[in-house]
């Protein structure tokens, strides 16, 4: 399940493959060297609300290298039906003119590349960029351990990316960004950013994002906010002439219809959040008729989903390994089919196609378009417009900033740009070749040299663009579209908001006993208990918090 | 071992030993005994290794196979090591594990050094404060120093991006310090005093009388020692800024994390770039980073095992 405060939790589910080993030392994330005088924090809870930020904020500035095909509505990205031809040069210029090194540290979720000097994949975008960048790489999952003491340590690099999701684990975290990092507005607000073309065309609502302590201080990663998709397997499908389901008592009647233990097929991976989506549990809080703040988990809804799920279990719908373990990497099962149902990421999709389609033709994944539990209007969760941040390192002087951004502004250069090119597969011919449908596909040199490394110093439009698998960027363009027009109305729409440590710290163990009433470890009475314990381990705090962030907003 | 001296005094007194009189152990196996007991080794034997096999074999299965079966793999079918040459090409793995060899060895024979000498000192009673010492060796197990703090340490001692940083934080193990300290403290006092009749200063004690008789502990804290600092990926992560200075466990961690989705609003970037070749099937490189993980601590352990069971008679004898 997602967590309670609406974002995706962050769960650790192999700590065992390699063994932790002896050196591994424990102990919480704060942030002992940071000053105390600030007025918020992750500890306590944070939030800056967009509409009152108007003065600070960059003025957008459209660029448009390649004009979509299929454009998106309501925030669902726009869609590219074919690669294009010839690729626009977006900036002339350099932007590091002294030459000068410059550090950086990202997360990483792949194989790490070889390093400065010994990586050509490097040297091509350096040389694009003037200088070069020496990039201190953590995996994605260890990210946070890491930011924790750098940030306590003030031992950041020249541009720092700290993923949204990592900053409620940061004590103090408003305090930190004061103390390490440089005030971007006086080179952004308004129509400075005209000077970063490639800036200038992220969104605003992405941009509000970025500002702490009523600064600029953060460029932004922009999101279309769609939190997952529920797939099925549309070839299998149609061989067992079956259809996508419309209401919940359509999912049981594909329970029923698709699961044969026999034929080692089950109806079911994982849909948790689905389920409760579908019997319109809010993704995050929600007023009731007397104005106070609920959350998600004390709804009615939400009891009633979760009912729901337990009943899929328990009718033997759901694959038993998901049964067996909640943490159960479900794609090869889905892949394989074994699973006809589940719910993964946006970005799983094309993923799955590029591992399927070579090895079965006849692989074909949809998702399905939202429905609710009844068959009425659907609502669908939506996240926060941007989700990753770039911090530039504060003291740096001023002719240093102005390069540093420029190389955050190359980092931003979106679809249809060599430099995008540049940034996500290296250089043609050497790193890539260009397949029949103009795809990219990376050299066996490309597959060792190129890494998500300059593509995670700056966020860029979205984009729908893998052409190159037949009827990808139609279907998953309009199941964006169809999503993005059923948003939930969201109370803290335009409020960033860093939920309080303790609340979020509340997500995993709540999970965990949820886990275990779908599963019928618990009864499912144990819903109102786990509930209560999270009411008074931190909830109603919370739901104070966030009370409070509301009213400071005349909400 | 005792049992042929006392059976026949106890003959002696009883009569002529029949079958009744012999021990348990020397019976002539039943045939239930004579079947069950190859069966109860072979299922044994087959709930050890056949997790292993199954690693192996997944670790050299295709793609197809690997999507057949839906995850692990049984049966062996399309074998290919694309996997092994998808981690072990390109030269990141391959230093890594140089870097990894030369911590292993060099932390294992410093944390050895520095262990033994502390666990002498500690176990003689004389030693200048030996037991307050003690107690803070023991806190340790009760108090971790916590990530900040130790990254604060490290930061301040100037070894954030040095090897240094991978062998000083865990030099010592409080647990391996009592080991070793009880093993010295079995040690009759007689050895160690005749040894000083005879001229030996605390140095030669410690090395012509205390480290002869201790090889078998010695082995078996080397070992842990060697296993922590080949395991170890946590302290690199977090010390080591400079990527091409990555032990092998952090490196192949990085092939576990790409099969990790990203949190939702990682705005569309996926784990790897996406649109290159067809990667190896993601649980066949898991695999082979558990053979990769896994094979160097197999290969060394026969040669430590005999050490390993002459710790144990050792103990037993000593009581």
């Amino acid at each position: 399940m997602t967590g309670l405060g609406g974002g995706s939790s962050n769960r650790r589910t192999f700590l065992s493959l390699l063994g932790a080993g002896t050196a591994v030392v424990t102990g919480g994330a704060t942030l002992s060297a940071c000053s105390s005088d600030g007025k918020a924090s992750s500890a306590t809870g944070h939030a800056e609300t967009e509409d009152k930020l108007a003065g600070l904020l960059p003025k957008y500035i459209s660029y448009e290298p390649v004009k979509p095909d299929l454009p998106g509505q309501n925030g669902a990205d726009p869609g590219f039906t074919k690669y294009p031809a010839q690729l626009q040069r977006a900036l002339p210029d350099k932007p590091v003119t002294s030459g000068k090194e410059v550090s950086a540290m990202t997360p990483l979720w792949g194989p790490l590349p070889p390093g400065l000097g010994k990586n050509t994949y490097f040297d091509a975008n350096n040389e694009r960029i003037g200088a070069p960048v020496r990039f201190n790489v953590v995996n994605g999952i260890e990210y946070g351990d890491k930011l924790g003491p750098v940030l306590a340590a003030g031992n950041v690099p020249e541009l720092l990316c700290i993923p949204g999701w990592e900053i409620s684990g940061q004590t103090r975290f408003s305090q930190a960004v004061d103390k390490l990092f440089e005030d971007l507005t006086p080179h952004l607000a308004g129509d400075k950013a005209a000077a970063y073309p490639m800036l200038a065309n992220l969104p605003t609502r992405a941009w509000a994002y970025g500002v702490w302590n009523s600064q600029l201080k953060a460029v932004p990663f922009p999101s279309n906010g769609l939190p997952w998709a529920l797939y099925y397997r549309k070839d299998l499908f149609t061989k067992f002439s079956a259809e996508p389901p419309k209401n919940m008592d359509d999912v049981l009647a594909l329970g029923k219809e698709l699961t044969d233990a026999k034929a080692n097929r089950w109806a079911f991976g994982s849909i948790s959040d689905e389920v409760a989506r579908a019997f319109r549990a809010p993704a995050n809080w929600r007023k009731d008729s007397s104005g106070k703040l609920l959350n998600k988990i004390e709804t009615p809804e939400f009891e009633e989903a979760v009912a729901f799920t337990r009943k899929l279990f328990q009718s033997g719908y759901v694959h038993p390994t998901v049964v067996g373990n909640s943490g159960t990497d479900q794609k090869p099962l889905f892949e394989g089919g074994q699973i006809l149902v589940y719910q993964d990421g946006p970005g799983s999709w094309a993923e799955a196609l590029q591992r399927q389609l070579s090895i079965n033709p006849s692989f074909d994944m949809q998702a399905v378009t939202p429905f609710a539990h009844d068959g009425g209007d659907a609502i669908v969760w939506g996240g926060d417009p941007a989700g990753i941040f770039t911090f530039v390192k504060k003291g740096v002087g001023e002719q240093r900033i102005k390069e540093l951004l420029g190389v955050l502004n190359y980092c931003a250069a979106p679809f249809g740009t060599e430099e995008y090119q540049l940034a996500n597969y290296g250089v043609e011919g050497k790193h890539y070749t260009k397949e029949s449908s103009g795809a990219p596909k990376l050299t066996a040199l490309g597959s060792k040299e190129v890494a998500n490394t300059y593509v995670f110093l700056g966020g860029r439009p979205e984009a729908i663009t893998q052409s190159q698998y037949p009827g990808y960027v139609q279907a998953m363009s309009a199941w964006q579209n169809e999503s993005c027009k059923r948003f939930e109305k969201n109370l803290f729409e335009g409020i960033r908001v860093e939920a309080p440590s303790k609340l979020a710290a509340l997500n995993q163990p709540f999970d965990d006993k949820l886990q275990d009433i779908f599963r019928g470890r618990r009864p499912v009475s144990e819903l109102k208990s786990a509930v209560q314990a999270w009411r008074t381990g931190g909830g109603d705090e919370g739901r104070d918090f966030y009370a409070k962030v509301l009213s400071d907003n005349g909400r | 071992m005792s049992s042929h001296a006392v059976n026949p005094a106890a003959a002696a007194t009883t009569g002529p030993p029949g079958r009744a009189e012999r021990p348990v152990w020397e019976e002539e196996p039943t045939r239930i005994s004579r079947v069950g007991k190859p069966v109860v080794l072979a299922i044994v034997f087959l709930i050890i290794a056949f997790p292993l096999y199954v690693v192996v074999v997944t670790s050299l299965s295709s793609t197809e196979a690997v999507t057949r079966a839906g995850g692990l793999v049984v049966v062996p079918r399309d074998l290919t090591v694309a996997a092994y040459v998808q981690l072990l090409s390109g030269g990141v793995v391959t230093r890594a594990l140089v870097i990894s060899t030369a911590i292993t060895a060099v932390g294992t024979a410093f944390s050895l050094l520095i262990t033994m000498l502390a666990a002498y000192g500690l176990s003689r009673p004389g030693s200048l404060w030996h037991r307050p010492l003690l107690f803070v060796v023991l806190l340790t197990f009760l108090f971790g120093p916590g990530i900040i703090p130790s990254y604060l340490l490290v930061n301040s001692l100037g070894l954030i991006d040095s090897y240094g940083s991978l062998i000083l934080p865990t030099a010592i193990s409080a647990f391996n310090l009592i080991v070793m300290r009880a093993f010295f403290m079995g040690i009759p006092n007689e050895l160690i005093d005749s040894a000083r009749i005879d001229g030996a200063g605390e140095f030669a004690v410690l090395t012509r009388i205390v480290m002869p008789l201790s090889k078998a502990v010695v082995a078996v804290v080397g070992l842990f020692y060697a296993v922590g600092y080949w395991n170890a990926f946590f302290n690199a992560m977090l010390y080591l800024n400079d990527n091409t200075k990555w032990p092998l466990q952090l490196v192949l961690r990085t092939y576990i994390v790409q099969q990790q989705a990203l949190p939702s609003g990682a705005g569309g970037v996926t784990a790897s770039p996406g649109l290159g070749l067809t990667p190896a099937p993601s649980l066949a490189i898991k695999m082979a980073i558990v053979v990769l993980a896994v094979v160097p601590v197999l290969l060394v352990y026969p040669f430590i095992q005999k050490h390993f069971t002459k710790g144990v008679i050792v103990g037993a004898v000593k009581g």
